[in-house]
């Protein structure tokens, strides 16, 4: 029998690495697989007037009225800072995350921070509060970091609509929320508006990265958004204090 | 919060004369508007409790001073008059009309009832900018619709409208925060107003008006706020990629493997010759 010539195996062995990376790249983010399951609250993004509408007996109108009224305020009462205690602490037991909540804004491209310490979660300064009963809370997280391994929200995308997640406040006052939704979505497509809106219920969103990671970017190209509903509370929902 | 410093800018536009025709219509105009009215008549002036009708029918019911009440109405052409309590244009002369104010389908308008510089009653209509915002923004409008002289509006302690008169207005977007806001005579540090606390929320308008009488000592701020306005920021990145090791790896493996392909092809080239 004759030898197999040396360079005869290295081609081979050149040709099944070049299949193997090639299969590496055409699977790589299989294991962020997400579906998206449940659905958000549907929320209308339209400009809204005034908060402190008092009470207001609008039975008054005749039927046949062409006009509708919104509401009557008080304009004397000028707009307070909001005196909600802000989200401090989250746990999630399903996926068992239990970590600190930092507040975060915007960076120089206007897109949100997110904490550098990927264990950490941060909410948004410009979105509701917990027990505000109203409004969208946003709170993000890292899915991993560039050198520190998976992040806080590492197993976001395995929420099922009825885990639970509870934020504590700075005031040690609780609020419970119910997954409804996880969805997934890429990131030109992210309903941002939506999303991020101060009206309609007082709901929780949690935002991290998902899809495949692109190494020319350095970015994940989806977003995955779960969605919850308040279901219970030691803080007077609706009420701030 | 980073707070820059706000401009000194001028007046953004001056209160729409009557009618509201040119108005600027949003992309979504349908063929409702949204109008707001504001009793700014200060207590004792003639017109404590009033009605307002437009085109004949009964808008808004019992107002009284330092309310303010939105409608939705059909966009139209309206005769907007103001009675006494229980007056109706059928046994009554109006305290106040407006005729034939244009209302585009999807304006957002405020119709003010105040004093004139002279301290006469009169309506003024307003155009409410509600175009969206950028993330982390808040827009401010100061009306002044006061029986006072012209004024600075200050944020801070920093002039941002100098020499407002009765019946305009100004408008200027800052970072969305709290700041301190206080009314002066123009050109002097002779405060009328304030200085109060104005939130401005992220998205929010919120349009301040000065109104009452310099003389009768009864100048006052009054608010009305339009929220949700914000576009939300740019996009969320929350990844950097140390659980996603594959596809670097990978590109590693498949490079490895094209280079040993190619030597190894030179090299069985080379050795059939």
């Amino acid at each position: 029998m004759t030898r197999p010539r040396p360079a005869l195996l290295v081609l081979g062995a050149g040709a099944l690495a070049l299949g193997l990376g090639t299969v590496g790249i055409a699977t790589a983010g299989s294991g962020m697989h997400v579906e998206s399951v449940g659905a958000r609250p549907a929320v209308t993004v339209v400009a809204t007037s005034p908060t402190t509408i008092e009470e207001y007996d609008v039975a008054r109108e005749t039927p046949t009225s062409p006009y509708r009224s919104l509401a009557r305020v008080d304009a004397t009462q000028l707009p307070r800072p909001d005196r909600t205690p802000r989200p401090v602490g989250i746990a999630i037991p399903a996926i068992d995350v239990r970590t600190d909540v930092d507040i975060v804004g915007l960076d120089e491209r206007d897109r949100v921070q997110v904490p550098e310490d990927v264990a950490r979660t941060g909410w948004y300064r410009f979105s509701a509060k917990p027990g505000s009963g109203s409004g969208s809370i946003v709170i993000v997280g890292h899915v991993d970091g560039i050198d520190q391994g998976a992040g806080a929200f590492y197993d976001l995308r395995a929420l099922r609509p009825g885990d639970t997640v509870t934020l504590t406040r700075a005031d040690d006052r609780t609020v419970t929320y119910e997954v409804v939704a996880r969805e997934i979505f890429a990131k030109s497509k992210v309903p941002l508006r939506e999303l991020f809106s101060r009206s309609g219920p007082e709901r929780l969103t949690l935002i991290t990265c998902g899809g495949a990671f692109d190494p020319a970017s350095l970015e994940y190209t989806d977003n995955i958004v779960v969605t919850a509903l308040p279901v219970d509370s030691d803080a007077e929902i609706g009420k701030t204090q | 919060m980073i707070r820059p410093t706000l401009g000194r800018v001028g007046i953004a536009a001056a209160a729409l004369a009557l009618p509201l025709g040119l108005a600027a219509v949003p992309a979504q105009a349908a063929d409702m508007a949204t109008v707001s009215v504001l009793h700014a008549i200060p207590e004792g002036a003639g017109a404590d409790v009033v009605d307002v009708f437009a085109n004949g029918d009964l808008l808004i019911d019992n107002f009284t001073p330092g309310t303010l009440e939105t409608v939705e109405v059909p966009a139209g052409t309206y005769d907007l008059a103001v009675f006494g309590d229980g007056q109706t244009p059928d046994d009554a002369e109006p305290v106040l009309a407006a005729e034939a104010v244009e209302v585009p389908g999807g304006v957002n308008a405020t119709v003010t009832a105040n004093l004139d510089a002279d301290g006469a009653p009169a309506l003024n209509v307003f155009v409410n900018d509600i175009s969206a915002m950028a993330a982390g923004e808040s827009r401010l409008i100061v009306r002044h619709i006061a029986a006072a002289p012209a004024v600075d509006v200050l944020a801070d302690g920093t002039v941002i409208f100098a020499d407002v008169t009765n019946p305009n207005e100004g408008a200027v977007v800052v970072p969305a925060g709290d700041y301190e806001a206080s009314v002066n005579l123009a050109g002097t540090d002779t405060t009328v107003l304030g200085p109060a606390p104005l939130m401005l929320d992220e998205g929010t308008v919120t349009i301040a008006y000065a109104w009452g009488s310099a003389e009768e000592e009864n100048l006052a701020l009054a608010t009305q706020v339009i929220t949700d306005l914000s576009t939300g920021p740019e996009g969320v990145p929350a990844g950097g990629g140390s659980t996603e090791q594959l596809p670097l790896m990978a590109f590693g493996i498949a490079a490895l493997g094209a280079l040993a392909i190619a030597g190894a092809g030179a090299r069985l080239a080379a050795t059939r010759r």
